[in-house]
């Protein structure tokens, strides 16, 4: 507390009224951080499971131990899950943006019908629930397979067309957000000191786009490397996500290595935001 | 530098003339402000010169070159925005030099010559700082330098000040006035702020509504108004309705009469008269000029150098007159008091009142600022 507010305080506490604004805040700041802490509840267990010594897991823990991070590292399943998970992760990501940049653009700068059905459309991926989606790209593939007879399900292509559909909704939300920020007359300057439309756009546009179209590949990266539902319809023999080989774990055994595996998760996922909010604070954005 | 011609060049955007007919010819080195109330077209006009919009009718000419479909990218011309438009991931040299460099001007090149554009507006000091990084009245330069790099056939500035406060306007104005003298640099210049045009232009084309009003030197456009736009938006004036009863010789609609000189339009008309080429007659001594009304002061207001009276006359209307603060008269004036005020012959301006619109002096379709 600064002097100001200790001051204020101390006259406050003079009149009746202000005795009650201080159990108002009083009342504010236990609120904030009840709710906080229901929040991150979970996440500290996970971290404290993670290091229990026993297998089966009771309160309180026997004694503490890392083993169950090596014991996930030597369960190869998680391994495969989160290479596949991370390549997968990569081309919906670079897939999206291909996709969504333009479609940014269409949208924002764009003055045709349907404008706003479009963008409606794109965004919807958001609202359907995953395990509906899954069903019918799992649907959708099966017939392709039939018509065509190349192979969709559990392929890396199929994947990554199906995360497209996660990373799609994301990166067009991100990029217009910025794209609608953005100031026209930097564009215009370009082109009045004789840069063509193409090098406008590599040299004045995309630079300043550049912190929505960051958040976007991280975003579309963490939605398409958590996702679960989706990925079970597609998943098969030889190739699973690092969420599958978690729930597949979990089916047969309950002991802190899925911890250990979600605390390396959460860790990563941490990481990749903080980077993000280095760049862009992403309370702007989202 | 060269000459920019626009010939009958109009702006229709679904059926709604933006700009209408508008001809003008801008000479070499010379300075002419676009002004007018926004909405007026001044900014299309300056846009449609640019490139960034296509014209429904007319030429656009820059020297004997016909611009009028030609991309931006291709014209020359160096604009300067209302909001400096800087890259923003661009040092202050980078910025200055883009132009340069889209001309695939040689490396060493363009460094000497952005460093003589920043010395030119007193900045080779910040050269690899950010736009961020600098206070707007720097960015506005930077912004002037990054268009004079280019040796542009025509500089264009939209609103260059009004982002500016009032002290640093002022500076930059003289600032930008000096350096186009000097480079002799054929400058378009769209404010909508009266003073300004008048303190940096060669010529004013005052616009209203996608049409050009008047075309003159400052000192035309404010001594002989051609309509009653023009008087009421080149500074404050006090118009009284009637119509030219004999030559040089006006009647209110009250029956008070009034002299000018010159000539003047028929039918009805508005005498126009300056608040501060208004007299005010100290108690009973003889009036200094024949244009003779009285009325009852309703308020003084102290504005520093002048006081400004209201006075509700006898036409029924209120006249507004500035007297000097250093003047005796203001001292034994009251409010509630009858009082009487003069104005020279000269003074008197006659102007077409077909375009104008209601009793109250107040031009209808003025936007104000």
């Amino acid at each position: 507390m600064n002097w100001r507010t200790a001051v204020g305080f101390a006259s406050d506490a003079a009149s009746s009224g202000v005795l009650a604004t201080s159990i108002w805040r009083f009342l504010y700041y236990f609120i904030v951080l009840s709710v906080f802490l229901f929040m991150f509840t979970p996440v500290i267990f996970v971290f404290w499971v993670s290091v229990f010594e026993n297998a089966v897991i009771t309160f309180p823990p026997r004694g503490y131990s890392l083993k169950w991070f090596s014991n996930a590292w030597a369960a190869g399943a998680f391994l495969d899950g989160f290479l596949t998970s991370v390549k997968i992760g990569l081309f919906a990501m670079i897939a999206g943006l291909a996709l969504g940049i333009p479609a940014s653009f269409a949208l924002v700068r764009g003055r045709f019908p349907g404008r706003e059905v479009l963008n409606t459309f794109l965004l919807s991926p958001l609202i359907v629930p995953g395990i509906v989606a899954g069903t019918a790209i799992y649907i959708y593939f099966i017939q392709l397979e039939l018509w065509t007879g190349v192979r969709m399900i559990s392929t890396l292509p199929g994947f990554v067309m199906a995360h497209v559909a996660l990373t799609i909704p994301w990166t067009v939300r991100l990029v217009s957000s910025t794209l609608v920020g953005m100031n026209k007359s930097l564009e215009e300057a370009a082109m009045s000191l004789g840069a063509r439309p193409l090098t406008t756009f590599t040299r004045v546009t995309l630079p300043t786009i550049r912190p929505g179209v960051f958040a976007a590949a991280i975003f579309s990266f963490i939605v398409s490397f958590t996702d679960l539902e989706m990925s079970l319809f597609l998943a098969g023999p030889g190739r699973t996500t690092l969420q599958i080989a978690m729930l597949q774990y979990l089916e047969w055994k309950f002991d802190p290595t899925i911890a250990a595996v979600s605390v390396v998760q959460i860790l990563l996922i941490g990481a990749c935001l903080l980077i993000t909010d280095r760049f862009v604070k992403l309370s702007r954005i989202v | 530098m060269k000459q920019v011609t626009l010939s009958h060049v109009g702006k229709t955007y679904g059926g709604v003339d933006a700009v209408h007919d508008f001809s003008l010819t801008v000479k070499q080195g010379e300075l002419v402000a676009l002004l007018g109330p926004s909405g007026c077209g001044k900014t299309t006009t300056l846009r449609m010169i640019a490139g960034f919009v296509l014209p429904t009718a007319g030429e656009i000419r820059i020297g004997q070159h016909n611009v009028t479909e030609m991309p931006p990218y291709r014209r020359s011309t160096g604009m300067v925005f209302q909001n400096y438009a800087l890259f923003p991931h661009m040092t202050v040299s980078q910025n200055v030099g883009f132009g340069l460099e889209m001309r695939n001007v040689a490396r060493a090149d363009i460094k000497a010559r952005v460093l003589e554009m920043l010395r030119l507006v007193h900045l080779d000091h910040l050269l690899d700082r950010y736009p961020r990084q600098l206070s707007g009245g720097q960015q506005q330069r930077v912004a002037l330098a990054r268009a004079l790099a280019i040796t542009p056939d025509v500089l264009l500035l939209d609103e260059p000040l009004s982002n500016l406060d009032a002290k640093l306007r002022h500076a930059v104005r003289i600032e930008i006035r000096q350096l186009q003298r000097k480079l002799g640099l054929t400058t378009i210049f769209v404010t909508h702020d009266q003073e300004e045009a008048l303190a940096v232009a060669d010529r004013l084309v005052v616009m209203n509504k996608g049409r050009i009003e008047q075309v003159g030197t400052p000192r035309e456009l404010y001594d002989t108004p051609r309509t009653a736009f023009i008087a009421d938006f080149m500074g404050r004036a006090n118009f009284l309705r009637g119509y030219v009863s004999a030559p040089g010789t006006f009647l209110t609609q009250s029956g008070q009469r009034f002299y000018f000189s010159g000539s003047a339009p028929s039918s009805t008309s508005i005498l126009s008269v300056r608040p501060d080429c208004i007299d005010l007659v100290p108690g009973d001594a003889a009036p200094k000029h024949p244009n003779v009304l009285s009325g009852i002061v309703r308020a003084i207001t102290f504005l520093g150098p002048v006081n400004e009276v209201m006075i509700g006359s006898d036409t029924g209307q209120t006249i507004s007159v500035h007297s000097r603060t250093a003047s005796h008269d203001i001292a034994s004036l009251k409010e509630g008091e009858p009082v009487r005020i003069s104005w020279p012959v000269k003074a008197s301006q006659i102007l077409d009142a077909s375009d104008w619109p209601d009793n109250e002096g107040r031009y209808k379709n003025r936007t104000e600022d």
